[in-house]
């Protein structure tokens, strides 16, 4: 039996489950879904430890990295990941036993040609701490891919000409700090640092890994990602990432990370754009995930009546962002999305419509794999640099549903049945991202159901501005209740989009009596486009002091004194406001 | 001891070969044509033919082949100077340019615009104040030169704010090539002198500022260009080894840039490179009847030495238009020097395209001088000069071609005053040719000086007020509706976009910086794949309305053959709820009455639309020809546009098949065709097919185009059609077919020689007529008894067909063996090349990744011999991969 490597543990889960020894691999059914960054990097760390097999040299071939998984802990989150060995779970906080060796003799697949690149390009004399480090690199970022999509790109165009943190779709997925990406691309290169035999490289890139590095690594750290990220149109792109443990680690945010008071603007105009066109029943099911060229048209002939509408108040400006309901933008026009966010100045959240996972080596023969996945996915698409002069770059992310609904999970049932042999599965999303914007705040997207389970919100309480949500709801009565709850127990603006097949959109501030409500949209089967101005500076300013002004207005109503009156609402008890300057 | 030839080893490095290979593969992708069925034997392998070329190299054994002379058409009875390369031809000299393109590239004046080596730029958001910077030259890319929109944009910029600069118009605010606005968009590398601080002295107030400028353009310049120049124009550029190391070419392999450090290797590369260039020759048409005068092209009266007595540049050839920007780099040079040290006030601007260029002075007289100068730095001269017997470099101005009117009417004037007359023996020419002594001359200035002409020189001045030709709003408007946005799609929006190309189709608009043809076939071209309305009678009135520009056009620019590409995308068009019989039927007569009109015929035919009888432009005839010659020529031209017409078919089915096979068997996690493709906008979804089918009645086409006013019989046409013509039928029939059967029907022929050929077992119904010609014509291969491996030659016809899932069970029986190659190829090679025709499912495990590869470290050490065998291993991994028991 071979040893089990990194290539088993991305390419090998089922639901068979088992430790990591009796899996297969199934590149042609193993879609492209990357370990945790903490995972990740912590195999890499623990590769970079264990140095070169005994005797290797770089002419002896390729590293590959050789897992030992002693007590199975990452199998079971690996199966974790896709939702399988729920009965297996091992208890929480259980620590996992694992350690790495490099090997060159144990591949389990035969090497991407990217290893070999060097080999091809140049003499390899007096490289060998360099080459295992450009081994490990690629490793670690395949580890992080889940696939060999960007290690086809070194082999199909080299490592280009364009700076590693500036490639923004692979950055829109791997989320390094920028300085490990620099480190990462001197490696790829092997631009001049190969004469230094790697040394100094080495312990730089460990160093920009450190704050995704787990000092031991637990099952946990296969749940739940928290992501942090910077949105600075005016300025460098992107600051800092932090990838962290949800709901553990609070306060930590570095100054980065943290609204300034100063730079907020008053208001963030949200265009709620309520589109309601959707492909018949049948169409779903018979050409799942497709959707054919005349559904696609109209939709998108109201995306961009949505995008293309003149503001439509005086006193709330021009919208900055619009929000467009859950699957409704086909795949095959979210380049369109993007490019309108381009030209219009105007960042965007879609709810796309979803999305089957390719296999990491689909077989090219039409035999198709038995096992398959699809996702629901948002993409906030934030123009940079809008400015009226040079182009504007659109940085995009993509948010995947944590929590099938069960109209999802009923769907795969379906699609099962009018496929026999093949098994379709939602697969979960395990990233939550909290953006911060100089002028808009921080805020966090949510698709639909997501709102229902309270624990992602509970640790994001106190980080937040806004809570975005783009829904295809059928109780809408249910989700005016909930999504004003959330608003309030958040202490946020709640801006909700639902599907126009339903209607039922919402936007809440957390104000007092009417003022809370900022719009209600209602009426199903119906098209609508509504501008909120949702208030930025003033929710921050009471985020931090409210509490202690309702405690000084309930102090004085025990008193029988006067105190002024606030449009905010007290926030609920327990509330802090922590991340900020 | 043998001293090693480090340019033969840089030109055979095979990463630099490939390097190559994806550019040209790139370049014929954009549209250039392609010969075939070589270019699809390299898609099939290219590392194999790649590797006969790196031991060519090495062996100093690669000379170009004789390359078949095409004819072009060009406005006028003319024929351009092109030729069609090899492919292997192509990507050798592109090996040269890939190894040399950026050193050269980086020396080309920056007020030198077309055939710019591509070379990304990206906008530096992280600096302070964001602006255009250039990145390195990438190795890797599918793109040769700068897309003209960005190179012609940032001219038409450049001689915009430059006149802006010099007059204090506000010109070049407008969006012509996105939002860029203001030269401060861009770092100093982009831009010339005079557009940045101090080259401009202004008197008196911004009102009263005016500029003189003259359109200049090279005769010929292509094949004018003397290869003896050019080498030393070459060695001279690469010189300088400074920035090698630096970022310029950071993307290059190590090694490479270590051997282009040395300039001994630079040099060895260019001498190559020229003596390639001079051993270019042309291949003759197999049948005499066929061949074309090598000086059909030349125009009369031209003043260069031409081809064969001098080589030139061949225009077909990827690299001519950098080589060009090569040959004029000492002038360029000299010119910046001239202006310069011309004193402040007195100053002037040059900008070039290629061969087209742009002069600016702040004087009419200052002007001239500047016409006159750069006449001489581009004819070798080193003084002033306009009318030189023979010119150093062989490039003349075209003084016909000069703009504006009244600056070329002094020019023709000054030049009748020393000599010049009208050529005697044409009729209707009234070309200037020069005296056969020169006399002696003066300046145009000097002489205008007193001369009531003088007072039109000053008249063709530009102020802030008017800036002539340097803003236009047709330019605009086409860039407008280039940049296709979201709101053309639908409702009001898509309705105003048809009418606004209409307009840019029919309508007779004055504009001098956008020829009419050129407007025209760009509005054709974005009308057959505009976003139509989906109501049923307004999208039909809708494609009637584009048919009938198209047709227009068509019959307006006769030269301009790529339009049909155009009729047939039209042709093709069926509204969103359509009655498929009803409008087949209206498309098919509308594109019979297209095809009429270059349908052979003879004089005594009834068919009265046919070209032949009334050549749409003959009121642009200059009346060089005699009428028989004129005859032959519309004969060679429509039976251009006939093989082109085939060839759109083709390429148009392909297209409509390819879609159809998407959205029938999608692989997995496809979303189907994005919008972008015309497809999608031209075609209901559910009619794909059918539309294919309908295009590839061929017989029916055929029957149009060749039939005969004698035989009445479209098989029999009363000559032999022409090569180019053949080919573009073979890629029709081969279109209208699928892989599966295009393979069983080479199984029982041999193809001999590399030439496209249909199978006789190939035939059906409504094909028996395109049969029964290509049978005639020699383009039939006849079946035998027995079954044969299919070779490269006959799955390279296979790759041009119609993709489909049957391919895998022809190619490789279960119960028989292998059909693919011969049965001794190697399985590496097998898998290869079954994955380039897509129907790797069907391999069996003798094809599975060979042993060599399981063993790492024997693998990197053969890639030390063979640094191709790393792109094969990629592909041969990625089946593997896909495979259920990969194991």
């Amino acid at each position: 039996m071979r040893s089990p490597t990194l290539h088993r543990l991305l390419w090998g889960a089922s639901p068979e489950g088992g430790s990591l020894d009796r899996w297969k691999i199934r590149p042609w059914e193993s879609p492209a879904v990357g370990l945790p960054a903490r995972v990740a990097v912590f195999l890499f760390c623990c590769a970079r430890r264990s140095g070169p097999p005994a005797g290797w040299e770089a002419s002896r071939g390729p590293l590959t990295w050789v897992l030992r998984d002693r007590n199975d802990l990452l199998a079971k989150g690996r199966l974790s990941q896709f939702g399988f060995g729920s009965e297996e779970r091992p208890a929480a906080g259980a620590e996992c036993r694992c350690g790495v060796e490099s090997s060159s003799e144990k591949w389990e697949v035969p090497p991407h040609p990217a290893y070999f690149l060097p080999f091809a390009e140049g003499p390899m004399q007096d490289m060998d701490d360099a080459y295992r480090l450009y081994c490990d690199v690629l490793l670690l970022l395949t580890a992080m891919d889940g696939g060999e999509a960007i290690l086809d790109s070194f082999v199909q165009r080299g490592a280009g000409i364009v700076p590693f943190e500036d490639r923004w779709d692979w950055r829109s997925r791997i989320h390094f700090p920028a300085e490990a990406w620099k480190l990462v691309e001197a490696v790829i290169r092997r631009s001049g640092l190969l004469e230094t035999n790697g040394a100094p490289i080495d312990e730089g890139i460990v160093d920009a890994l450190g704050p995704l590095h787990p000092r031991e690594l637990r099952f946990e750290d296969f749940g739940f990602e928290r992501i942090d990220i910077v949105l600075d149109p005016g300025a460098d792109a992107e600051v800092v990432r932090a990838v962290r443990r949800h709901g553990t680690d609070r306060h930590d945010l570095p100054r980065e990370l943290l609204v300034r008071d100063d730079e907020l603007a008053d208001q963030l105009v949200i265009r709620i754009a309520q589109t309601e066109q959707w492909p018949r029943r049948e169409q779903v099911t018979r050409q799942f995930p497709r959707v054919d060229a005349g559904t696609s048209s109209r939709i998108m002939e109201q995306v961009a009546r949505a995008f293309h509408y003149p503001k439509q108040s005086e006193t709330h400006g021009e919208p900055e962002l619009v929000l467009l309901p859950e699957v409704s933008v086909p795949l095959r026009e979210v380049q369109t999305v993007r490019d309108l966010a381009a030209s219009t100045g105007r960042a965007s959240l879609a709810g796309l419509y979803w999305r089957q996972l390719r296999p990491v080596y689909p077989n090219r023969g039409g035999v198709s794999p038995r096992r398959r996945w699809f996702v629901n996915e948002a993409e906030l698409a934030v123009p940079l640099g809008y400015e009226g002069r040079g182009p504007s770059s659109v940085r995009w992310f993509r948010i995947r549903k944590p929590v099938p609904a069960r109209v999802e999970t009923g769907l795969a049932q379906a699609l099962d049945r009018l496929n026999p042999g093949v098994c379709w599965t939602v697969m979960e999303g395990r990233r939550w991202y909290r953006f911060v914007h100089p002028k808009w705040g921080d805020f966090t997207i949510a698709i639909c159901a997501d709102l229902i389970d309270p624990s992602p919100w509970h640790a994001l309480r106190g980080e937040l501005l806004h809570l975005l949500m783009v829904g295809f709801n059928r109780d809408v009565k249910f989700f005016e209740g909930l999504t004003w709850v959330r608003a309030y127990e958040n202490y946020v603006n709640l801006v909700a989009v639902n599907h126009g097949k339903y209607g039922g959109s919402f936007a809440w501030t957390p104000k007092r009596r009417h003022l809370r409500d900022m719009a209600t949209l209602r009426g199903g089967r119906i098209f609508l486009v509504a501008d909120v101005g949702v208030p930025v500076k003033d929710l921050f300013r009471a985020q931090r002091t409210a509490g202690a002004s309702a405690t000084e207005s309930a102090s004085n109503s025990w008193l029988e004194r006067k105190s002024l009156s606030s449009d905010f609402k007290s926030p609920p008890p327990g509330y802090v406001r922590s991340a900020r300057l | 001891m043998k001293i090693p030839d480090f340019a033969a080893e840089a030109l055979s490095f095979p990463p630099v070969l490939r390097a190559a290979w994806l550019r040209v593969d790139g370049w014929y992708r954009s549209g250039n044509q392609a010969p075939q069925p070589e270019l699809s034997r390299w898609m099939l392998h290219p590392e194999a033919e790649l590797r006969n070329l790196a031991h060519e190299f090495r062996a100093e054994e690669w000379t170009p082949s004789p390359w078949p002379q095409v004819p072009y058409p060009k406005k006028g009875e003319r024929l351009r100077h092109y030729f069609m390369p090899t492919v292997k031809d192509q990507v050798a000299f592109m090996a040269h340019m890939v190894l040399l393109g950026p050193l050269l590239d980086s020396r080309v004046a920056c007020f030198a615009f077309g055939s710019r080596w591509y070379r990304p730029i990206r906008w530096d958001l992280r600096s302070r104040h964001p602006r255009w910077k250039h990145c390195a030259y990438p190795f890797v890319t599918n793109k040769v030169y700068l897309p003209y929109s960005r190179s012609h944009g940032l001219f038409r910029r450049v001689a915009s704010w430059t006149v802006g600069r010099m007059t204090g118009a506000r010109v070049g605010r407008h969006d012509y090539a996105g939002k860029v606005r203001h030269p401060s968009d861009y770092s100093s590398p982009f831009l010339p002198a005079w557009l940045q601080g101090g080259w401009w002295h202004h008197t008196g107030s911004g009102e009263g500022r005016r500029a003189w400028w003259a359109a200049l353009d090279i005769e010929l310049a292509f094949p004018s260009v003397r290869l003896a120049r050019l080498r030393s124009g070459l060695l001279e550029m690469l010189g300088d080894s400074d920035e090698i190391e630096g970022e310029l070419l950071s993307g290059y392999p190590r090694s490479t840039i270590e051997l282009l450090v040395q300039s001994g290797v630079r040099d060895a590369i260019a001498h190559r490179l020229v003596d390639a260039l001079e051993t270019i020759d042309v291949a003759l048409a197999t049948n005499p009847e066929h061949r074309i005068p090598r000086d059909s092209w030349i125009p009369h009266h031209a003043r260069p030495e031409l081809p064969p007595r001098n080589k030139g540049l061949p225009t077909g050839l990827a690299i001519s238009g950098l080589l060009l920007n090569v040959a004029l780099h000492t002038a360029d040079t000299k010119i910046l020097q001239y202006l310069r040290s011309r004193r402040l006030g007195r100053r002037g601007a040059f900008v070039r395209f290629a061969d087209d260029m742009y002069v600016l002075s702040q004087s009419s007289a200052g002007l001239f001088e500047l016409i006159e100068r750069v006449d001489g730095l581009i004819s070798g001269e080193q003084g002033p000069c306009l009318d030189a017997p023979s010119a150093k470099s062989n490039l003349y101005l075209n003084l016909e071609k000069i703009k504006p009117q009244p600056i070329r009417e002094i020019v023709m004037e000054f030049l009748k005053a020393h000599g010049w007359a009208t050529c005697d023996q044409c009729d209707r020419c009234e070309r200037l040719v020069p005296p056969k002594v020169r006399e002696k001359r003066s300046s145009i200035s000097r002489w205008l000086k007193g001369r009531e002409l003088s007072k039109a020189g000053e008249r063709a001045s530009i102020g802030p007020q008017a800036v002539g030709p340097f803003v236009t709003v047709l330019v605009e408007r086409m860039s407008e509706i280039g940049n296709e946005n979201l709101a053309a799609r639908f409702g009001q929006g898509a309705k105003e976009n048809l009418v606004r190309l209409h307009d840019l189709a029919r309508l007779d608009i004055a504009d001098e910086q956008v020829r009419p043809d050129t407007r025209r076939a760009f509005a054709v071209n974005r009308l057959v794949r505009a976003w139509l309305l989906p109501a049923k009678d307004e999208a039909r009135s809708a494609i009637a309305d584009i048919r009938d520009s198209v047709s227009n056009v068509l019959r307006e620019t006769p030269w301009k053959f790529a339009l049909w590409r155009a009729v047939v995308r039209a042709c093709a068009r069926r509204p969103a709820t359509t009655d498929l019989a009803d409008d087949d039927r209206v498309a098919r007569q509308w594109l019979l009455r297209q095809l009429e009109c270059v349908a052979v015929n003879d004089s005594d035919s009834p068919n009265r639309s046919s070209w032949m009888h009334v050549w749409p432009e003959e009121h642009g005839r200059d009346g060089h020809l005699a009428d028989e010659s004129w005859r032959r020529l519309r004969d060679l031209y429509l039976s251009f546009h006939r093989a082109t017409f085939w060839q759109a078919l083709a390429d148009t089915i392909l297209a409509l098949r390819r879609h159809y096979n998407r959205l029938s068997d999608p692989r997995p996690g496809d979303a189907g065709p994005p919008p972008g493709w015309w497809t999608v906008r031209a075609v209901p979804e559910p009619h794909l097919r059918a539309v294919a089918r309908f295009l590839g009645n061929l017989d029916l086409w055929l029957e149009c185009l060749y039939r005969s006013a004698d035989s009445h019989d479209a098989a029999h046409p009363k000559t032999k059609l022409r090569e180019w013509e053949l080919d573009g039928l073979v890629a029709a029939v081969l279109a209208c077919s699928k892989r599966s059967e295009v393979a069983t029907a080479w199984q029982r022929c041999k193809p001999d020689k590399d030439l496209l050929a249909a199978p006789a077992a190939l035939q059906r119904a409504g094909m028996s007529k395109t049969f029964k010609l290509l049978k005639r014509d020699g383009r039939l291969q006849p079946s035998g008894r027995h079954r044969r491996p299919l070779g490269m030659r006959a799955l390279a016809h296979v790759r041009l067909a119609v993709p489909d899932s049957r391919l895998g069970e022809v190619l490789f029986p279960p119960d028989r063996p292998s059909c693919l190659l011969a049965p001794s190829e190697d399985p590496w090679t097998v898998s290869l090349v079954a994955s380039a025709l897509d129907c790797t499912a069907s391999l069996s495990a003798e094809h599975a990744l060979p042993a060599g590869t399981r063993d790492p470290a024997r693998f990197a050490r053969a890639l030390r011999q063979d640094p191709l065998k790393l792109s094969e291993y990629e592909r041969v991994r990625r089946i593997h991969l896909g495979r259920r028991d990969w194991e």
